[in-house]
């Protein structure tokens, strides 16, 4: 699988290495430096600052906002551009989630993230980011493609949650101005650009 | 710049030449004809005032500056907004432009929704309209005579043609000259770009369905601005595409950034907002109208400005609303109402259906800045052969594009590969939709509820519209050709949609036209053929609900056509002493 690569390239011979490493850029991201237990990790994740969000979470539980920051940098990882999670895009589907969402979108998301982890858990008693990356990323192969142990329900809300990802990263200045073309002012239309290997979608 | 210093009044003595009720497009453009033309005029406005360029509070606006990055809170939109917030140009940057709801209801029918989208401030809907600008032919102005729907329009094409190329030098409009008989060609700027999917797609198009073409939107957006435009203030669009949010470059027309403007450079503009009209007031014994009763929005006190004319633009339901409350011993069911017919026959179009696809292939070309209009197929039905369904016809809107982040939802994968995947340019995907002539019948319409009050104690609009017959099989056959259409021109996963009546209600296309007609007979008609009150002769009605009938093409350049040839009439009857 393709989305495989990147993670697993961290080193599935060394899955709990890479998972602390991976875990302890969450933590730097979120202002945290030097901590090795990946429990206090987790706490400090849910209360940290994260972009310019800090606080508690508005609407998600703090280890669903936890669990959220760790599907985000799944779904859009830093590559040469900031990924979903340095630019606080969990902080942003909170508060989405709690200003912007009506109740049954709000209720298919606590849900869908319950059944992520039911199934981690499920599989070895360890709650998801808690699961070695190769593993996590297996888990989310089936979720995107609604396979075993999930179903189309459950393929929904990953596509609810990728929307989600994808406009609070898009919508962020580094997703809008870094990972894609940003031109609040184009100064006119041109109908017929050429394509480039240099060229990147507009933002807007 | 002679305007005074402050142009906003409360209270006056002072007895005007003319009162201009609404300042929207149409209203704007009273002014304007009407001080231009040496009248001392007050333009009365019930929302609050708007600065040009000032008071765009969203615009310029980076998304990651806005709270929700555009989206409303969904508390706020369902207590406030809940009609609003079905528009589509209603978002975070935009919903000061929009009416409240919760302040400002009116009442339906249980199951037969109607959606009212209205502005509340100066500048009316001017502000985030949709810029599309369209004549009408001679095939829209005959088709109430041909076909038995509606009664005659008093006027045609000739009687307006001239007043078409005056508002457009005005206004701007960037369009290409066609050449099609039914979409006269106007007095355009450069017309903006198709892109290279739209180009191939017309090509297709224009060879299989001639005569129908497919055209550049025409739109009041400068692509060029002429020396006229600067002169007003405004410069080139820019092609950011934000327009609803307002614009300081003055790059579409509004009433702040064009009419407006004219109209204060005269000296002779006063505006009264926060000003609701409660009625016309009217004088029996000379059969004039005096005036109009206002109440204040901020104080609820009343009081009376007072004019040798009236002309109402407050828009269509607003006017018609006006007069249905304006009522007396001559009048009893409503002012300049001898004939019946005010309140009845609304149309709005005929919307939500239509079909997309995808289009394969083009992958090294793009397009740079987002364009403010699309791609435009003007009426094919029933102008050459004869649909054994329905009467009258429809233009198919659409454009191409390429698809970006926005549908990163519906794309497998995740991790860095589905990160580069998005980061280039998405599949070509080309769309038509369609917009449709509704008939005007008599059973829809509007009338002042009998008990329900608002909260200045003006009863509430009841607003009962449902489509009939001939709109139901337009709108289906609407749906079948662009899914037609889109197949012939090879496109791929080709979807038709068509909203039912509750998903997309009447009026949702914003263009509810009627309710006061013109025609040639007082006994059927409120208006005559220039926009004068049958009943009161210093009355006059030009925005949408002076239409006799609603036409397939966007109506609002053809309320400013109709406002400054009305304008320009009254003027000259007000200089010859008969009215």
């Amino acid at each position: 699988m393709q989305q495989n690569r990147d993670r697993a390239g961290h080193g599935p011979a060394q899955p709990d290495r890479a998972r602390r490493t991976a875990l302890m850029r969450i933590g730097a991201l979120c202002g945290l430096a030097g901590l090795g237990d990946l429990g206090l990790l987790a706490d400090a994740l849910a209360a940290a600052p994260a972009g310019k969000r800090a606080g508690a979470p508005e609407f998600l539980s703090p280890a669903e906002l936890q669990l959220t920051g760790v599907l985000a940098d799944l779904v859009i990882p830093r590559t040469d551009t900031p990924g979903a999670l340095d630019v606080g895009a969990h902080r942003m589907v909170d508060h989405l989630l709690a200003v912007c969402a009506e109740a049954p979108a709000q209720a298919a998301y606590k849900a869908g993230l319950a059944r992520i982890d039911g199934a981690a858990r499920a599989g070895g008693g360890k709650p998801f980011i808690a699961l070695p990356a190769p593993r996590q990323v297996a888990l989310l192969q089936a979720l995107d493609a609604g396979s075993a142990p999930f179903g189309p329900a459950d393929q929904g809300f990953f596509r609810q949650l990728k929307g989600y990802v994808a406009f609070a990263y898009y919508t962020s200045e580094a997703g809008a101005s870094q990972e894609l073309a940003y031109l609040p002012v184009p100064g006119g239309f041109k109908g017929d650009v050429k394509v480039t290997r240099s060229t990147h979608a507009w933002a807007i | 710049m002679n305007a005074p210093a402050s142009f906003y009044i409360k209270s006056t003595p002072e007895r005007f030449d003319a009162i201009v009720v609404g300042s929207g497009i149409t209203g704007g453009w009273a002014a304007k004809e009407l001080t231009e033309r040496g009248l001392k005029t007050l333009m009365i406005e019930r929302g609050r005032p708007v600065e040009h360029g000032v008071d765009y509070i969203g615009e310029n606006r980076d998304p990651w500056t806005m709270p929700n990055r555009g989206k409303v809170d969904a508390k706020v939109a369902e207590e406030q907004f809940a009609i609003q917030r079905q528009c589509y140009a209603f978002d975070e940057h935009t919903k000061q432009f929009f009416n409240n709801d919760r302040d400002m209801p009116y009442s339906t029918p249980d199951g037969r929704p109607f959606s009212w989208i209205r502005g509340n401030q100066l500048g009316g809907k001017s502000l985030m309209w949709a810029r599309q600008s369209y004549r009408w032919s001679d095939l829209d102005f005959e088709a109430n005579l041909k076909d038995g729907h509606g009664v005659d329009w008093p006027i045609r094409y000739a009687d307006l043609a001239p007043w078409y190329s005056h508002v457009e030098r005005h206004v701007g409009i960037s369009g290409n000259r066609d050449g099609m008989a039914v979409l006269p060609d106007g007095e355009f700027l450069k017309p903006f770009e198709f892109n290279a999917v739209e180009a191939a797609l017309k090509q297709k198009f224009d060879a299989k369905y001639a005569p129908a073409r497919m055209i550049i939107g025409r739109t009041a957006n400068l692509n060029t601005a002429g020396e006229q435009h600067l002169a007003q203030g405004r410069g080139p669009c820019q092609a950011r595409s934000t327009c609803h949010r307002g614009c300081s470059f003055g790059a579409y027309f509004s009433t702040q950034s064009s009419t407006l403007p004219a109209a204060l450079k005269t000296g002779r503009l006063r505006i009264a907002t926060d000003s609701i009209v409660h009625s016309v007031l009217y004088d029996p014994k000379t059969n004039r109208a005096t005036g109009v009763r206002v109440i204040d929005a901020d104080t609820m006190e009343t009081r009376e400005y007072h004019a040798r004319v009236v002309i109402l633009c407050a828009s269509t339901l607003g006017s018609t609303a006006v007069l249905l409350n304006s009522t007396s011993e001559a009048f009893p069911n409503g002012l300049a109402n001898s004939s019946g017919a005010l309140g009845h026959y609304l149309t709005d179009h005929l919307w939500s259906a239509g079909a997309d696809g995808r289009v394969e292939g083009f992958d090294d070309h793009y397009y740079q800045g987002r364009r403010p209009t699309g791609t435009y197929i003007p009426r094919f039905r029933n102008v050459v052969d004869k649909h054994p369904d329905f009467v009258r016809g429809y233009a198919l809107a659409g454009g191409a594009a390429r698809e970006g982040w926005q549908s990163a939802a519906w794309k497998p994968g995740f991790g860095k590969d589905y990160k580069a995947m998005i980061r280039k340019p998405g599949p070509w995907r080309f769309s038509l939709g369609g917009q449709g002539e509704m008939l005007p019948r008599y059973e829809n319409g509007i009338s002042l509820h009998p008990t329900k009050k608002d909260k200045w104690g003006m009863p509430l609009l009841h607003v009962d519209v449902t489509h009939g017959d001939n709109d139901r099989k337009m709108r289906k056959d609407m749906a079948d050709s662009a899914g037609n259409i889109l197949e012939y021109l090879g496109l791929k996963d080709v979807k038709t949609k068509m909203a039912t009546e509750t998903e997309y209600p009447p009026g949702l296309a914003i263009h509810e036209m009627g309710t006061a007609r013109m025609g040639r007979d007082p006994k059927t008609s409120v208006l005559n053929g220039w926009n004068q009150a049958h009943d009161v002769p210093n009355l006059f009605v030009t925005d949408g609900a002076s239409m006799a009938s609603g036409a397939w093409q966007n109506p609002s350049l053809t309320f400013m056509a109709l406002t400054a040839r009305a304008c320009a009439y009254a003027v000259d009857q007000m200089k010859a002493g008969t009215i």
